[in-house]
């Protein structure tokens, strides 16, 4: 039997059709590839930044971004891991963004930690009746927390080692505007604690990650963070984490300046670990998970670019030699996905459009073991 | 026949005029009101946010305590203009540089006058006014300085930055700029001083310093406008239209009128 000429020409197109229809619904290869395993070469292994992919959305610009940390001879990141993100409906995960960043993070060497925290609106009470911000955590909702941790250590075994449970919960702000609480925050920790090692009996907890702040007693907007770890460790939080985070801002001062507990300095992290020491925890590790200093050309806490270079590179050596019980220094922050327009943009080390700053070369050259 | 026709088209051309007239009406009685600018109008007072750490732009006067500086005569000379005959009194905020826009948004001031550059993503939260100021890098030269009439001319000759010079603008001229050898010195100043020491044949740094500079050593020159810009602009709140439009008409005026030119005068 001969088929028309005009009738062959209509099922060609249809076929055609039919195709592209298949093709549509196919699921998508990733058009950016991990591509070949790397490794960081580094003289301080030490060295680490803060990165902020959490809201990059293009997967090319996540892989540049870890490339240029590693090409930097940064061993380590820090990356926020949203809870809201990643389970916006109770029990409804989606980690594909995060899976994401840890594999290229991974592909590039990085050894990743990662900071947890940010609930979802459904754990939080009825806006109707609060308002409450995504640093907002009431008690009845610790244990879904812990749900989300033990998840999260869970879905990333074998590729997330640390994690750092909140960011800086000594400050109101950060905890829901109410009243900071360092008992609380412990209460926080034993939630989670147990979750996160029996998803995982290696992983890293943690804790701490307390904002530098020289908040007078009853100041409603913070406590001071030596005082909020005293009493973190009288509540026990000492059997609750394995390491200690620690966020070390310079300010205007060089690094070497000794601590005090009256200035906030580099080297008040010297202090947080005698705390460590004198409640008994010696060999309790501490990680800065945020840090450094600022060139912004008017902000009253920043010191001029060329300083910048110079302080963060002494840094870097200053952990490297002289702080056995720091394992890493990862610094605020590598790159923004885009400017803030204010003095945030001068913590940075490479601009929104992958610009290295001088700052950059200074730790590159620092990092390849030559002189600054 | 033809004076019915006439009729009709008089009915037409009155029905069209009545309803320009009803629409012109209903127009202005539903435009929205600008409460930010009735309150100016019943207190004569015009409220701005500072951030008092920017000289030549704001700062506190060593003698007397209060804060002075471009910024602040910029809002009195506007708030001349703003409702001539009024005579509103200019009320200055100090608030800390991060919280600027808090501040605005929470109404404890009418407008921003902070050196602060138009920034594209906060445009749902505030209005800006047009821009009175472009503080981005300049190139500069010594005044004998022959060959260099932009960017494009500077190719394999030696240029001053400050230390955290990043190239900046269109990439063509990103990529240009990468190219560049170039000097880094620890502040714009020390460039502009090696500029002028002969140690390099060219600075490019931003606008505020240079003029800063110029003011005090005569001899070096700006080459053009800046190669990047960074327009320093006020902002309002959102409903505050009828306030903006009244910002952008005078500074405008201030701009055609040499007034702005004027006020760069006495602060650089």
């Amino acid at each position: 039997m001969t088929v028309p000429v005009g009738k062959r020409l209509r099922y060609g197109r249809m076929a055609i059709l039919a195709l592209l229809c298949l093709l549509a619904g196919a699921p998508v290869t990733p058009l950016v590839a991990l591509g070949p395993q790397q490794t960081v070469h580094s003289a301080n292994p030490k060295i680490g930044v803060h990165t902020r992919l959490t809201d990059e959305v293009e997967a090319w610009k996540i892989k540049r971004t870890l490339e240029m940390v590693r090409e930097m001879g940064a061993s380590w990141i820090v990356e926020y891991f949203p809870w809201a993100y990643h389970e916006p409906s109770p029990g409804g995960w989606n980690w594909s963004h995060a899976d994401q960043v840890v594999d290229h993070a991974r592909r590039q060497g990085l050894t990743v930690i990662a900071r947890l925290g940010m609930v979802p609106e459904w754990a939080r009470p009825d806006p109707d009746e609060q308002t409450t911000t995504t640093t907002y955590l009431d008690e009845e909702h610790y244990d879904d927390f812990a749900r989300y941790v033990g998840a999260f250590v869970e879905h990333f075994r074998g590729r997330v080692g640390h994690i750092v449970i909140w960011n800086e919960p000594n400050i109101g702000l950060e905890w829901g505007y109410r009243p900071v609480d360092p008992e609380a925050y412990t209460e926080l920790l034993r939630a989670v604690y147990p979750q996160a090692r029996a998803a995982n009996p290696h992983v890293v907890v943690l804790g701490g990650a307390l904002a530098p702040t020289l908040a007078p007693e009853g100041d409603p907007e913070g406590m001071n963070d030596l005082a909020y770890l005293r009493r973190m460790l009288a509540a026990g939080a000492g059997q609750l984490m394995d390491g200690l985070a620690v966020h070390a801002y310079g300010w205007r001062l060089p690094p070497e300046v000794p601590p005090d507990p009256e200035v906030v300095n580099f080297r008040r992290t010297e202090l947080l670990h005698e705390l460590l020491v004198d409640a008994g925890f010696p060999e309790m590790p501490i990680y800065i998970t945020e840090g450094g200093w600022n060139d912004h050309p008017r902000w009253t806490k920043a010191v001029q670019p060329s300083q910048r270079a110079a302080f963060t590179v002494r840094a870097y050596q200053m952990a490297w030699e002289a702080w056995p019980w720091c394992k890493a220094v990862a610094l605020w922050a590598f790159r923004y996905p885009r400017p803030a327009n204010s003095y945030l943009d001068y913590f940075s080390f490479v601009t929104p459009d992958f610009t290295p700053k001088p700052i950059y070369y200074t730790v590159q050259r620092y990092a390849r073991g030559e002189a600054p | 026949m033809r004076g019915l026709k006439r009729r009709w088209w008089l009915v037409a051309a009155a029905v069209a005029m009545v309803v320009v007239a009803l629409w012109l009406l209903l127009g202005s009685l539903l435009e929205p009101e600008d409460e930010t600018w009735l309150r100016i109008q019943e207190t004569g007072v015009l409220r701005i946010c500072t951030d008092p750490s920017w000289p030549p732009f704001e700062s506190l006067s060593p003698e007397t305590g209060q804060v002075e500086g471009f910024d602040i005569e910029l809002a009195r000379l506007l708030a001349e203009r703003l409702a001539p005959g009024l005579d509103l009194r200019v009320e200055v905020v100090s608030v800390g540089f991060d919280s600027l826009y808090d501040a605005l948004l929470a109404g404890r001031c009418d407008a921003v006058f902070s050196a602060l550059p138009y920034d594209p993503l906060l445009t749902r939260d505030v209005a800006y006014s047009i821009s009175y100021f472009n503080a981005g890098p300049i190139l500069v030269v010594r005044a004998d300085t022959t060959g260099i009439e932009g960017v494009e001319d500077l190719a394999g000759r030696v240029v001053g930055v400050d230390w955290g010079f990043v190239p900046g603008g269109d990439s063509r001229q990103r990529d240009l700029l990468r190219t560049l050898p170039v000097r880094r010195y620890d502040t714009a100043a020390d460039a502009l001083r090696a500029l002028h020491a002969g140690e390099v044949e060219a600075a490019i740094v931003d606008r505020i310093s240079a003029l800063d500079y110029t003011r005090e050593c005569e001899g070096l020159e700006f080459v053009g406008e800046p190669i990047q810009d960074v327009n320093y602009v006020i902002p309002v709140r959102l409903d505050s239209h009828l306030l903006l439009e009244k910002i952008d008409e005078a500074l405008l005026e201030m701009r055609q009128d040499g007034t702005l030119e004027a006020l760069q005068e006495v602060w650089f």
